[in-house]
């Protein structure tokens, strides 16, 4: 009993203070109201090290998994500086196949990814939070990148002639905070690249449009 | 989702060259051959021909089995003793059937002023295609050549006494290098051809006119199609004559046409003097048959007229350009470096046989290719390109590396030395089309 009438007593200060301290600054309109997030999970000084599974789902002839493997040195909360490597191999695609028949007879001299190395600037767009179904609020961020590399790629022909291409990779992503030093990675890359080929001695544009997701690490830097 | 529309989009773009491929297993292969003898039939011919006879069975013996049997390739067993044939018998899955007509496309002179048989094309003897599984393949042949095609003049033929058939009927060949007359009284009981066929020999328009008779899909530069009911001189058939040759030219069977003549070509599409063949060989590449020529002729080279005969070099030219234009081979009659000695029939029957032979070497594609682009595989390993060793490919006389060649006249990749395919070998050819590629395609 005691400690009840201890706790009521206790409450009526705090709501005399609360009053007291009050601001009265009107009638605030919507124009006037600013969001703001405070950043729970910093990258500033930090190295990213990450690795992620990606497929590139959208060439006709072609579907190729990827493995890559990135290090992202984090110069502030919104500018990085990437390196990754990858290494896939591209499949026949049903398409591909069915061209190849005696039904049709065509073969298509397109060229299967092999690996890339490529560095790029990536730039964090906005950082905010989610609610997950009133459960879990996650922190994430998403970004942009754009950067210069190199393809290693094969003829799908019988030949195999192989082409290193000049590559512009740009894209955009998100990376999900499972705590101060760890995150998922969603990521779509298209990787823009000019490449020769030998059988019919011609220059070709292609894209190689890779979605993937991975989990990295910060280290280093004040989190 | 407004980022994945454009991305797929572009993706889509990814845009790449298509190359035809143009597969094959020797096993499916098709190894039909349809030859076609356009025998001059002019009285300067006896010794000629009686060698064609004599030996033939050389060129048979390249292309008939030891069963000399059909090629039967229903079951696996079939497949098994094909390969056990041909690789020790490379020609002995070559499916023939054998036929023969004259030059005397000019169907006036002759026996009567009508079409007789042999002439405008049509097929000579009483049974004109000889097929291989037939009885006796040779013997039916040669009734075919000297009982109905050849020239026999009374007054030249040497007589035998001591010639006499076999006891079961049959007729023997005469000993020594010239028919007797009693071996033409024991094959041709009813009589052999009398009479001189045309002054002006025409292999071509003959070779032609029979593919026309033959051919189910005959062009139309075949018939003389004015409807006025008679032949024109520039045509010697009628649209009414298309099919009138039954069971000779089979679908997708390689024909060979092989002219037997001591002059040169006087076929009527081409003005005398000039050399050039091609109009005839734009005609006969309209057909959906691959069509070559192999000509046993009078002999000249490096402008060399001096074993000619009575030939002309525009007429020798004709024939030596055909064979050469299709991948086909010219054959002298006489030896240039023997004082113009006659060459031995069984040498130049054996090189007809190789000839055919290399119908399972040669591949014929579906497009004209960019020749650049042509890669080709058998059994998944690369064949290099093969080099000129010898000899002037215009003239029929090439002798090539081990390798491939593309043959622009055939259309086709052709395979030599070591690279040929063995039996039931995947043959790949990659190339891309000149023409591109029609787009009605699954993408």
């Amino acid at each position: 009993m005691l400690i009840l009438l201890a706790t009521l007593a206790h409450a009526a200060d705090v709501t005399k203070d609360v009053a007291k301290d009050t601001l009265d600054i009107g009638v605030l309109k919507n124009t006037e109201v600013k969001v703001v997030q405070k950043v729970l999970y910093r990258k500033a000084g930090t190295l990213e090290l990450g690795a992620q599974l990606g497929v590139m789902p959208f060439d006709a002839y072609s579907i190729t998994p990827q493995l890559s493997l990135s290090g992202v040195k984090h110069l502030s909360d919104t500018v990085g500086l990437e390196v990754q490597l990858g290494g896939g191999y591209g499949l026949e695609s049903g398409t591909y196949t069915e061209l190849a028949s005696a039904t049709y007879g065509v073969a298509v001299e397109s060229y299967r990814y092999l690996a890339s190395a490529e560095a790029d600037v990536q730039y964090s767009l906005a950082y905010a939070k989610m609610n997950l179904g009133g459960k879990k609020v996650v922190h994430y961020d998403v970004y942009a990148l754009a950067g210069v590399g190199a393809s290693l790629e094969q003829s799908m022909l019988p030949s195999g002639d192989i082409a290193i291409a000049p590559t512009v990779p740009v894209g955009i992503g998100g990376r999900f905070f499972v705590s101060k030093t760890s995150f998922l990675k969603l990521e779509l890359r298209d990787n823009l690249l000019i490449e020769h080929r030998a059988q019919s001695d011609t220059w070709g544009f292609k894209q190689n449009a890779v979605v993937s997701l991975g989990v990295s690490m910060l280290t280093g830097g004040d989190k | 989702m407004l980022v994945w529309l454009p991305i797929t989009l572009l993706a889509g773009c990814n845009s790449y060259e298509l190359f035809r491929v143009t597969g094959f297993e020797q096993a499916t292969f098709n190894n039909n051959a349809d030859i076609l003898f356009v025998i001059d039939s002019s009285g300067s011919m006896k010794e000629e021909s009686s060698a064609l006879a004599l030996n033939f069975e050389t060129f048979l013996g390249q292309l008939t089995s030891a069963e000399g049997s059909d090629v039967p390739r229903a079951t696996l067993g079939d497949a098994v003793t094909n390969y056990v044939r041909e690789s020790t018998e490379n020609g002995s899955i070559i499916d023939y059937q054998l036929a023969i007509t004259t030059t005397s496309a000019n169907y006036s002179s002759g026996e009567t002023s009508g079409v007789d048989e042999g002439e405008a094309g049509t097929l000579t003897g009483a049974f004109p295609v000889v097929k291989r599984g037939d009885d006796d393949v040779a013997t039916e042949f040669r009734k075919n050549l000297i009982c109905d095609t050849v020239y026999w003049k009374d007054s030249d033929l040497k007589s035998d006494p001591s010639y006499a058939p076999a006891d079961d009927g049959s007729c023997p060949l005469p000993e020594g290098e010239e028919i007797p007359r009693e071996y033409l009284n024991c094959l041709c009981p009813d009589g052999w051809v009398e009479s001189e066929g045309a002054g002006n020999e025409e292999g071509l328009e003959s070779a032609l006119d029979t593919l026309c008779r033959a051919s189910a899909d005959a062009p139309a530069e075949c018939f003389d199609d004015d409807g006025d009911g008679s032949t024109d001189p520039g045509y010697p058939i009628l649209p009414i004559d298309a099919g009138s040759i039954a069971d000779f030219i089979r679908p997708e069977a390689s024909t060979l046409v092989v002219i037997v003549t001591d002059e040169g070509d006087g076929s009527r599409r081409v003005a005398n003097s000039d050399g050039d063949p091609t109009p005839y060989l734009d005609i006969f590449s309209q057909f959906p048959n691959r069509v070559r020529f192999a000509v046993i002729g009078p002999s000249y080279q490096d402008q060399d007229g001096s074993c000619l005969g009575g030939a002309q070099t525009w007429g020798v030219e004709r024939y030596q350009i055909a064979a050469g234009a299709t991948n086909g081979t010219y054959i002298n009659l006489t030896d240039q470096s023997d004082g113009c000695a006659a060459t031995d029939w069984g040498e130049n029957l054996t090189k007809l046989g190789e000839l055919l032979n290399n119908q399972l070497t040669s591949f014929p594609l579906q497009g004209v290719p960019d020749v650049a682009t042509i890669r080709v595989y058998t059994d998944g390993q690369e064949i290099g390109e093969s080099e000129l060793v010898s000899g002037i490919v215009e003239d029929g006389t090439a002798v090539w590396g081990d390798g491939w060649t593309y043959d622009a006249a055939e259309n086709a990749v052709s395979f030599h030395g070591s690279a040929v395919p063995g039996y039931n070998a995947d043959v790949r050819i990659y190339y891309r089309p000149l023409g591109g590629i029609p787009r009605e395609l699954p993408i």
